[in-house]
């Protein structure tokens, strides 16, 4: 089956009806049905662990590698700081970047609400030799706007990015206003393609006011596909990719009226803003590319009953609308009451892959005992023997750490563990294992984010891949679950 | 890979040892040799390692607690309006809800607990002092074991008046 490019409900009748089922390769799914929830089974029921690799990080946000060969991996902290930790899991006691010095004013950091603050580092694919690296964070002299800024290593000193030296190579890529402290997203990566791609959330408070998920004007609520590789001193920072879904949606054209078809007119949007890769989405905080497959995917968090955690094949053409506000996961939005077999809305736009409820999945239903989470956490798809290309999705309420997974003909979505780790981020090891780090942040007891207690940064292995002696994370017992 | 050191509460250390020499008095008023009371972590079930505020006045009613797991200030009113304080200030009620009834973390009213022993004073102050799975994190270091014995009395007045 194809993940076309698919822009209302006409095209994707359209298309079920001209690829008729079959069911080899993993899929986005055509039906609510086909849409996984926890309780499904991974092939070979997957045992892993979170083994401890380093401690001591301030509100840790996220975590990358460089692709440089050195094997260091490097860990966002929420107040303005990225650390580096080496192979051997020693974390230099200089930070790689220090954003908290940077703006002799104070702080160039927002960090004001919980959300706010550093949110991830993605290096070029040619750090090596360019030295050029990206942060997101929430700017506070923008008074929290999302700001995409790239940084350039001296390659004298390939340690540390001095304060001279940042502000000697920042370069300001993008700026996303934030109108409310919430819903910043927050995750960029390349893809394989050599993009850059930015978790954009729908802008916050709650229900999206500003409509956002489906307000193609706005950088809001989406995923966005950039090319930042353009000549210093370009007119714009970045260019537009040619190919992403509404490159020229904006153009200015002469009107014809008669003798165009449908679909023709369908693609027509005059305020469609072009660095628009995917839209309909809530707070897109995580995202992962498959480093075998290059298939994208995009944990979407949820408001108050459903999480959401969509998947796009590698040769997705993009465009696709994830629904926020009108569903969330399989859900009509708002929910009022139970839903009957997900069948009390019509699906609109792309269906999710996997979603998972929330202690309440609807106002008013009974507590679930099992299978619940608050907020998704994307980590990372691992790629090991026995867990092949299985999404990670951690939760950042319930400790659950779930793998989602093809088998049978259809998604999985199976337990793995619930531990003790309060997730907030995901990536890889050079060596392609998926690492995840955590903070200790009470959402509504936040201390300031250099004085909740410490997190830590972990590596998710198989079980019997576990080295001796290592420090692994508390689990609940299986047989209590 | 670093290791964990394991420390038990200071304070709490030294009050179940001294707990465990002991014979302690039951609440019917015959003396029993009871075993000391071993707080436990509740996800693992291994003994409590969490170290909680450093500096604290151990108040009578925690040795009290201590010793017995069981929490003195039940059913005391003063004790319940200065638990409600504490659980709608240290963001408990935002989470659990201001009534208990739960929306992002468990319901605290009903009877239904995510882990063995939640029903229990006991249970309750392991989950608070230690943390438990996801964002439940551990209070023992934001909290002084007295306030969480009120937050403990205040729940237990919620759970009762729910029913």
């Amino acid at each position: 089956m194809q993940a076309t490019r698919i822009s209302g409900a006409a095209v994707l009748a359209a298309t079920i009806a001209a690829f008729p089922l079959t069911v080899q390769a993993q899929s986005v799914p055509q039906e609510k049905s086909e849409v996984a929830r926890p309780g499904g089974e991974l092939p070979g029921n997957p045992e892993v662990s979170l083994v401890e690799i380093a401690d001591g990080f301030h509100d840790p946000t996220n975590v990358a590698n460089a692709g440089d060969g050195s094997g260091r991996l490097f860990v966002t902290e929420r107040v303005g700081r990225i650390k580096v930790v080496d192979k051997e899991g020693n974390v230099q006691e200089e930070p790689f970047l220090d954003l908290t010095k940077i703006n002799p004013l104070g702080n160039d950091v927002q960090t004001g609400f919980v959300e706010q603050g550093l949110y991830d580092v993605a290096f070029d694919p040619d750090f090596k030799e360019n030295g050029y690296f990206y942060v997101h964070y929430a700017s506070l002299p923008f008074n929290g706007d999302g700001v995409i800024v790239r940084f350039q290593v001296d390659p004298e000193n390939p340690e540390a990015v001095t304060k001279e030296r940042a502000n000697e190579t920042a370069k300001v890529i993008l700026r996303i206003e934030q109108p409310y402290y919430n819903h910043n997203g927050g995750e960029i990566n390349f893809g394989p393609d050599g993009y850059l791609y930015i978790g954009s959330g729908d802008g916050g408070w709650e229900g999206d006011p500003l409509e956002a998920g489906q307000d193609l004007s706005t950088l809001l609520g989406k995923m966005l596909r950039i090319d930042v590789h353009v000549p210093d001193g370009a007119a714009k920072p970045y260019r537009i990719p040619p190919d992403n879904p509404f490159v020229e949606a904006q153009e200015e054209q002469l009107m014809q009226l008669f003798g165009i078809g449908e679909e023709t007119f369908s693609k027509i949007h005059t305020k469609a803003r072009p660095e628009i890769w995917a839209y309909g989405l809530r707070n897109p905080y995580t995202f992962s590319f498959d480093q075998k497959s290059g298939d994208l995917f995009i944990a979407d968090v949820g408001q108050n009953h459903w999480e959401e955690v969509d998947y796009q094949p590698a040769d997705s053409k993009g465009g696709e609308n994830y629904g926020w506000d009108i569903l969330m996961g399989t859900h009509c939005f708002p929910l009022s009451g139970p839903t009957d077999e997900q069948t009390d809305c019509p699906t609109f736009g792309v269906l999710p892959a996997a979603e998972y409820p929330h202690q309440k999945p609807y106002p008013g239903a009974d507590d679930l005992q099992d299978g619940w989470g608050c907020s998704v956490i994307g980590l990372g798809v691992a790629n090991h023997e026995n867990l092949d290309g299985v999404y990670l999705v951690g939760d950042w309420c319930s400790g659950r750490l779930w793998g989602l997974g093809w088998a049978d003909g259809k998604w999985q979505f199976q337990e793995l563990l619930q531990s003790t780790v309060q997730f907030t981020g995901g990536g890889y090891d050079e060596d392609g294992n998926v690492v995840a780090v955590n903070s200790n942040n009470p959402y509504l007891a936040d201390q300031g984010p250099l004085e909740n207690p410490p997190g830590k940064l972990w590596r998710i292995l198989p079980k019997d891949e576990v080295p001796e002696g290592a420090e692994t994370a508390p689990v609940v017992k299986k047989d209590k679950q | 890979m670093k290791q964990r050191i394991t420390v038990v509460g200071a304070v709490l250390a030294a009050v179940v040892i001294a707990a465990g020499a002991a014979p302690v008095l039951a609440q019917d008023g015959n003396i029993e040799n009871t075993e000391p009371v071993v707080f436990k972590n509740v996800v693992t079930g291994e003994p409590l390692s969490y170290e909680g505020q450093p500096e604290q006045e151990i108040t009578e009613a925690v040795t009290n607690f201590n010793e017995t797991g069981e929490n003195p200030y039940d059913g005391d009113a003063s004790a319940i309006e200065a638990g409600k304080e504490i659980y709608e200030s240290n963001a408990c009620s935002g989470c659990h809800m201001p009534d208990g009834t739960g929306g992002m973390c468990p319901s605290l009213v009903d009877d239904q607990w995510t882990h063995e022993g939640l029903e229990t004073d006991k249970g309750k102050f392991e989950i608070i002092y230690g943390g438990g799975v996801g964002a439940m994190q551990a209070y023992g270091d934001r909290l002084p074991q007295d306030d969480i014995l009120k937050v403990v009395a205040f729940i237990n007045d919620l759970h009762a008046q729910a029913k």
